[in-house]
């Protein structure tokens, strides 16, 4: 009995050597599943996407590039020609899809989920037409605070500065191999910033399901018209989003670092000169840098005209919205 | 203490209703116990979360039927780890009165997240207490050690768990055995959020010697993002003591309660 009361005693320090799963509950409230109770097909196609990130990764961490890109190519007609065409109901377990790359990066697969959750919940605070416009913007900053309380998880809610994800040693290695599979991800990015500005567009809450289908059929739009018609640089919150970006710039400052960290771990895990044991050191390190507010940092000014600096808008797929 | 099987039945029936209308998360993959076989992984609920779950099962031993409903609630009161309590109450298949079988508290802690060499771990304990015409006369603690190991859509699960108390203070109905392990295999449909599973236990019974071997499947389907229904059937096997055959069928329903006191970041 006292040597399992002293392992016991002992078992909470040897659990903190190890990496937890650390699940935290979402911000409770009513206007919870909003988004996917009132615009379902939309609310669908994130179930796909996450489908899409999580098999990206998988195969990336475990094939060597070249086998990587042929596996992407079948996975990219899966995915345009079936999973989102019909998306799942609920969102998918991503452990079953990418279980090689959650034990590699379990904080970081944690971050993205984390990060996730705060876009499913303010689609869900913009869907909920209870909410008059000041108490949705209030609910959303409350949404946000929640998020960014998650320390361990959250990405820092300033804009993080472009060169780590375009000037590291490993930069860009994803978008140039694998470019129309890369081309995907970026219209993920841009409907997901992009579906916000739909709401904002007016205050007619009667136009809201017309908005959305709208900012969706473009999306599609750009699926059908792939590659050349993907975002050709990574879509940002200002330049897609900027009545969005303007209401909630944190929120949309997370967005932009979160889908920066989706590139630079492709990039990691795509890298031939990163060895296959320091790939989760060298997540770690990135994601260390991604969630500190304090550098590598644009200024907020910069983070506005970064539209213009990357060549106009349009590259990025374009401002979303619009009646 | 009596119960009216009717009061029981309207129980599970609010229960039920009432978790169909509410909002809360995806968990059609967290194996909790007995949902619908023995095995539970190593994944605690989310920190915060609530899980309250409404089964029933019906059990046929040597020809005599046994109804059992526990309801159960779970919390996620700390990081990796949840608290929570059940109440089983039985009746036979006349559906004469029934009787509580003691009420349980448990916690559970998850020690790890997995990596590529350790499987996900967890330990766990409850205390089964005195309290209802089927319970016994004293208090019986269990410890159960589990390992969840994720290979894709395919996780295996071992369970093992040790009793430790008198024969006598065990209830008389859903009893625990003096030990029992368990080794168990699910597969995920991800994209229609369904899991099925299927068993091996075994157990050593708290009263008498004839070790029980036991089969069992089940099913879990998430419903609606908040509500997951499970089913699932057991036989015994080998000529020990375990069931002719058991049925269960649950529902669960996971939500959150009160606003979380967020630390505004400037």
């Amino acid at each position: 009995m006292i040597r399992l009361l002293a392992l016991l005693l002992l078992l909470p320090s040897i659990a903190t050597a190890q990496q937890r799963r650390d699940e935290t509950h979402y911000y409770p409230g009513a206007f919870n599943w909003q988004f996917l109770k009132h615009h379902n097909a939309a609310g669908r196609l994130f179930n796909a996407f996450d489908f899409g990130h999580a098999i990206l990764y998988e195969r990336l961490f475990t094939l060597p590039l070249a086998e990587a890109k042929t596996a992407l190519d079948r996975d990219y007609d899966f995915l345009v020609n079936d999973l989102l065409v019909k998306p799942p109901r609920f969102a998918i377990a991503e452990e079953a899809i990418e279980p090689s790359y959650a034990k590699l990066a379990w904080r970081a697969k944690q971050t993205f989920d984390w990060a996730h959750i705060l876009h499913r919940q303010l689609y869900d605070a913009y869907a909920d037409a209870r909410l008059a416009p000041a108490a949705r913007d209030s609910l959303i900053e409350r949404i946000t605070d929640n998020y960014l309380a998650n320390t361990r998880y959250a990405l820092a809610a300033v804009p993080k500065g472009m060169a780590l994800m375009d000037e590291q040693p490993f930069s860009q290695l994803f978008r140039r191999e694998v470019p129309r599979f890369n081309g995907l991800i970026w219209s993920y990015h841009w409907l997901q910033i992009g579906l916000y500005e739909a709401f904002l567009t007016d205050d007619d809450r009667a136009n809201d399901a017309a908005a959305v289908d709208r900012v969706v059929g473009r999306w599609r739009e750009m699926v059908r018209g792939a590659p050349t018609a993907y975002p050709s640089v990574m879509p940002m919150a200002p330049a897609v989003a900027p009545r969005f970006s303007k209401a909630h710039p944190r929120a949309a400052a997370i967005f932009d670092n979160l889908h920066m960290l989706h590139d630079i771990i492709s990039d990691i895990l795509a890298s031939p000169t990163i060895a296959r044991v320091a790939k989760g050191a060298e997540i770690a390190r990135q994601l260390d840098m991604m969630q500190d507010p304090t550098r590598d940092l644009m200024g907020w000014d910069h983070w506005w005209m970064m539209g213009d600096m990357m060549g106009g808008v349009g590259k990025m797929g374009g401002v979303a919205g619009g009646r | 203490m009596p119960v009216s099987v009717r009061s029981l039945l309207l129980a599970g029936a609010l229960v039920t209703l009432h978790a169909a209308v509410a909002p809360a998360q995806t968990d059609y993959r967290n194996l909790d116990d007995e949902r619908p076989v023995r095995t539970e992984d190593a994944w605690p609920i989310e920190r915060r979360a609530f899980e309250w779950m409404a089964p029933f099962r019906y059990a046929r031993h040597s020809g005599r039927g046994e109804l059992e409903f526990t309801p159960e609630l779970m919390w996620g009161a700390f990081a990796n780890g949840m608290v929570g309590a059940k109440l089983p109450v039985v009746t036979n298949d006349r559906l004469g009165e029934a009787a509580l079988a003691g009420p349980r508290f448990f916690a559970l802690l998850s020690l790890n997240a997995e990596t590529r060499s350790l499987p996900g771990f967890a330990l766990r304990a409850d205390a089964i207490l005195p309290g209802g015409d089927a319970a016994g006369a004293g208090t019986l603690v269990t410890t159960k050690a589990i390992a969840t190991r994720t290979w894709g859509r395919l996780r295996t699960h071992l369970n093992a768990l040790v009793t430790i108390g008198e024969a006598a203070d065990a209830p008389t109905a859903d009893a625990p055995g003096r030990w029992s392990a368990t080794v168990a295999a699910d597969w995920s449909f991800v994209r229609q959020s369904t899991l099925v599973i299927a068993e091996l236990a075994t157990e050593r019974p708290l009263v008498g010697d004839v070790q029980q071997w036991e089969v069992a499947v089940g099913l879990r389907r998430q419903l609606t993002p908040s509500l997951v229904l499970d089913v699932g059937m057991a036989r015994g096997v080998g000529g020990g003591a375990g069931p002719d055959l058991a049925f269960t069928a649950g529902i669960s329903r996971s939500f959150s309660i009160g606003t979380p006191s967020p630390r505004r970041t400037p």
